[in-house]
């Protein structure tokens, strides 16, 4: 005779190389099936064809309850549902600033379309400075990371100074982190020492071997290169490794060489790995066609990349970025702070970018939008007209936010990965002209869908892959 | 009868008008305008007792008073002619007694439940708080501390109402929070104190839950009153205690406990303590620790994917599989923790719990010295 179980809701998702089935819940928990024949008897309630274990596996991630628990784990699921909600929707954490669009390099790729080092009108004044902290001291976030981008930031290293002694003489009450998005050009010792005593990271540009990273980004001034690299060292020499971390920004003529840019991070002693594609966005849009690829064409890199650190784990601790951010979606959910996968969408509600010309965004893909469409839909608000230094969300923030709960857009309400996944907005505004966007013909979409299969199939079958991510998740 | 690490009674004669709740000497909280407790000096203990010590363990007063400190809470019992610490700022922790009364007969309890009045355990309690005014969490334990609704939020009110702000770890099956009204009183007597909730949870279905707390709709109501606990944000240690029925299930329980009830803080999975019911049935109970060891590494390596905070208590290092010492603590408490003469060569001896004092003859396992 069946045992008396209740079904609960649960999404899946058949994997088509070995035709087992992967199931999730909104709690998060997964679980695998041989085959559609099992999905169709846990369906019909036919549970006697799952052995007695398999049954309490699904009983333990509530896809099976007893019947007097249904009311109760549906109260659970709906809990968890809301705390993820809640946890999206507090109060920014991340502020970027720009202090200026000028940059010393001229990249292919550009995103934020940068302008030349002597143009003016491109810097963001220090006046501005006590305004921008009086709408992050309102943010009752406890912890506060403030990056500053560009353009090269460095350029304005002055305005970073003048702003990095205001915030901790006025944010006492916070944990405040600094990062400065660099390509450190204009770097010098003076800085260097004095990034030592404040709570100073920097996040540098390096896309991987030297001919890729000069042909993507070329400088006038200087081997942009043998620079960077040598700079990194200096940092990392004088401030310690957990000071520097980097960023390698995919050009289609990185595709081919995976294993060689895990390399040169690992041999650089940094900490970590962290590929992304080009979004979208700025000079990227214009020179799409020898710059970009597509989602298949940027996991298989992707995959060669992963690969290679799971890898060279052997060696010593170095960590993934991208896997690192989805194994904290899946294992710790209600701890993950990415901005770009969240849902609500992180846009305003995680993050708040500073522009050099006073606009507040929600985003940073927001600011990029902006400078090539100047939809004024996308301007939050502007630091020299603000009543009591009061961001308040107008009706096109709403609308936009309203859009990013997953659980209710299409191509996401049945997915499988729903549970771990979020939103990108902008990604779809700039993509489809539209900030649902159809998922069918999503690069983002198509993109985490990849990497989830890929971890979920590597956490299943690979024991050496997942006590490396075990690793990570501790570290 | 083996030495626990501290003594928590002596003998002494005790007259009846001298029976009650004392303070030793100056009270922690002396200057507080609170129901202060009568003072126990050298000098009242002589007048109160001329005989010190009927078994000769103490014979002078100041015998007495070497084992207590200054602001200790201290017993003097009628019944069993002794003086007893309540609160003492030599335990390694403290914990009160509010009650013997509780809706679930779980199998292994140390502590078999009665129906006897405990009102007056709850004022003891309340007044001993008060008292003490510790800086330190104070274990409130029972029975079940809910069970007694109107005494449980009198005790929390009284202490509100005097201004005390002693932090609780409260040891409670969780299921009157399932009353929506009563967990709302709680949260407003509570205030902003700080208070750890320790609740127990021994399956991830109600069929095994229930079989082992001995009452039907256990399981329900034990999630909706930690729900309730999750919803006001409070502090929460789930407790989970192996034993033969639950044990092969303990993996599945941990990853239920991790993905249905995230806002958890910490999960202890506490081994028998071979007293009470436990001791009584400890053949059908028990199981070896080492035969435990597969199990809890299975436990710990899916729990610890979504929770930092997973300790196992009451387990001896040296029975333990050495991948998983690093995750025991030193749980015990001193007036019933003691070291077997083993031990003495032992290694690991002052990183390790020790054992219970009820843990000898067959219910202790065989004690391996570790280099």
């Amino acid at each position: 005779m069946s045992e008396q179980l209740s079904l609960l809701p649960f999404f899946f998702r058949e994997n088509k190389q070995s035709s087992s089935i992967f199931l999730s819940n909104q709690l998060g928990a997964f679980a695998h099936l041989k085959n559609r024949r099992e999905l169709d008897s846990l369906i019909d309630g036919d549970y006697d064809v799952f052995p007695e274990s398999k049954l309490s596996e699904l009983i333990a991630k509530s896809f099976l309850c007893e019947p007097d628990e249904k009311h109760i784990r549906g109260s659970l699921i709906a809990s968890n549902i809301a705390s993820r909600w809640q946890e999206a929707m507090r109060n920014p954490s991340l502020f970027m600033i720009v202090p200026t669009l000028r940059c010393d390099h001229n990249c292919r790729y550009c995103q934020v379309s940068r302008v030349p080092l002597h143009k003016t009108g491109y810097d963001l004044g220090i006046g501005c400075i006590p305004h921008i902290l009086a709408i992050i001291a309102k943010s009752n976030s406890k912890q506060v990371k403030i990056e500053f981008q560009g353009g090269e930031p460095l350029v304005a290293v002055d305005f970073i100074k003048t702003f990095v002694a205001q915030a901790e003489a006025m944010l006492v009450d916070r944990a405040v982190e600094f990062v400065i998005c660099s390509a450190l050009g204009p770097l010098s010792e003076d800085t260097v020492t004095w990034a030592r005593d404040h709570n100073i990271t920097f996040s540098v540009s390096l896309d991987g071997p030297e001919f890729i990273h000069n042909t993507n980004r070329p400088s006038e001034y200087f081997n942009p290169y043998q620079n960077t690299v040598q700079k990194i060292k200096y940092i990392r020499e004088t401030l310690g490794s957990h000071r520097v971390s980097c960023l390698s920004t995919t050009s289609r003529r990185s595709l081919s060489e995976a294993r060689e840019i895990a390399d040169i991070y690992f041999q650089l002693e940094l900490e970590s790995l962290f590929v992304r594609p080009i979004s979208p966005f700025g000079f990227a849009s214009k020179a799409r066609s020898d710059l970009y690829y597509s989602a298949d064409e940027y996991f298989e890199f992707y995959q060669a990349c992963l690969d290679r650190v799971i890898e060279l784990n052997s060696q010593r601790m170095f960590v993934e970025e991208t896997a690192a951010i989805h194994l904290r979606k899946i294992f710790s959910p209600l701890t993950s702070d990415y901005v770009d996968l969240q849902t609500p969408a992180g846009y305003a509600f995680g993050a708040m970018v500073f522009n050099y010309d006073g606009n507040i965004f929600g985003s940073d893909e927001a600011r990029m939008l902006w400078q090539m469409t100047r939809n004024e839909e996308l301007v939050l608000g502007n630091l020299n007209c603000l009543e009591n230094q009061e961001l308040k969300l107008g009706t096109p923030a709403i609308n936009l936010l309203s859009g990013t709960f997953i659980a209710c857009n299409p191509g996401c309400d049945e997915c499988a990965y729903q549970p771990y996944c979020g939103s990108d907005p902008l990604h779809h505004l700039a993509t489809q002209g539209d900030h649902i966007g159809n998922k069918a013909f999503s690069f983002f979409c198509k993109l985490q869908r990849k990497i989830y299969d890929h971890l979920f199939y590597l956490i299943e079958n690979n024991s050496e892959a997942n006590q490396v991510f075990m690793s990570w998740l501790k570290h | 009868m083996v030495k626990a690490l501290r003594k928590d009674n002596i003998k002494i004669t005790v007259p009846p008008s001298a029976a009650g709740l004392y303070v030793v000497g100056r009270s922690n909280a002396c200057d507080l305008n609170i129901p202060h407790l009568p003072t126990l000096t050298s000098e009242t203990l002589e007048s109160i007792t001329t005989d010190v010590s009927p078994d000769g363990t103490a014979r002078t007063n100041s015998d007495v008073t070497s084992y207590l400190a200054e602001g200790d809470i201290v017993w003097l019992d009628q019944r069993f002619q002794q003086i007893r610490t309540v609160l003492s700022s030599k335990a390694n922790a403290n914990t009160l007694l509010v009650t013997e009364r509780c809706e679930n007969r779980c199998t292994f309890c140390s502590q078999p439940p009665n129906d006897l009045p405990d009102t007056m355990l709850y004022t003891n309690a309340t007044l001993s708080l008060l008292n003490f005014n510790s800086a330190e969490y104070v274990g409130i334990s029972g029975g079940e501390p809910t069970y007694n609704r109107a005494a449980f939020l009198a005790m929390l009110n009284t202490l509100r109402v005097f201004g005390n702000a002693t932090s609780l770890h409260i040891l409670s099956n969780g299921r009157s929070l399932a009353d929506k009204a009563f967990a709302k009183k709680v949260k407003d007597v509570l205030g902003d104190r700080e208070v750890l909730w320790g609740i127990p949870l021994y399956g991830h279905r109600s069929l095994l839950h229930d079989r082992l707390v001995g009452s039907s709709g256990a399981f329900k109501e034990t999630l909706q009153g930690l729900l309730a606990l999750g919803e006001m944000e409070s502090l929460i240690e789930l407790r989970i205690v192996p034993t033969r029925q639950n044990i092969r299930e303990l993996p599945n329980i941990i990853s239920f406990v991790t993905t249905a009830l995230p806002f958890i803080n910490c999960i202890s999975i506490m081994n028998l303590e071979p007293k009470g019911w436990a001791r009584k049935l400890f053949d059908t109970l028990h199981v070896p620790v080492r035969d435990q060891s597969p199990f809890l590494l299975n436990a710990l390596e899916a729990g610890k994917r979504r929770l930092s905070d997973i300790r196992l208590f009451n387990y001896p290092l040296c029975l333990l599989n050495p991948e998983i010492r690093q995750f025991a603590y030193k749980s015990i408490s001193d007036w019933k923790n003691y070291y077997p003469e083993e031990c003495n060569a032992c290694g690991l001896r002052s990183q390790c719990g020790g054992f219970f004092t009820s843990a000898q003859g067959k219910f202790i396992e065989k004690v391996e010295a570790q280099l």
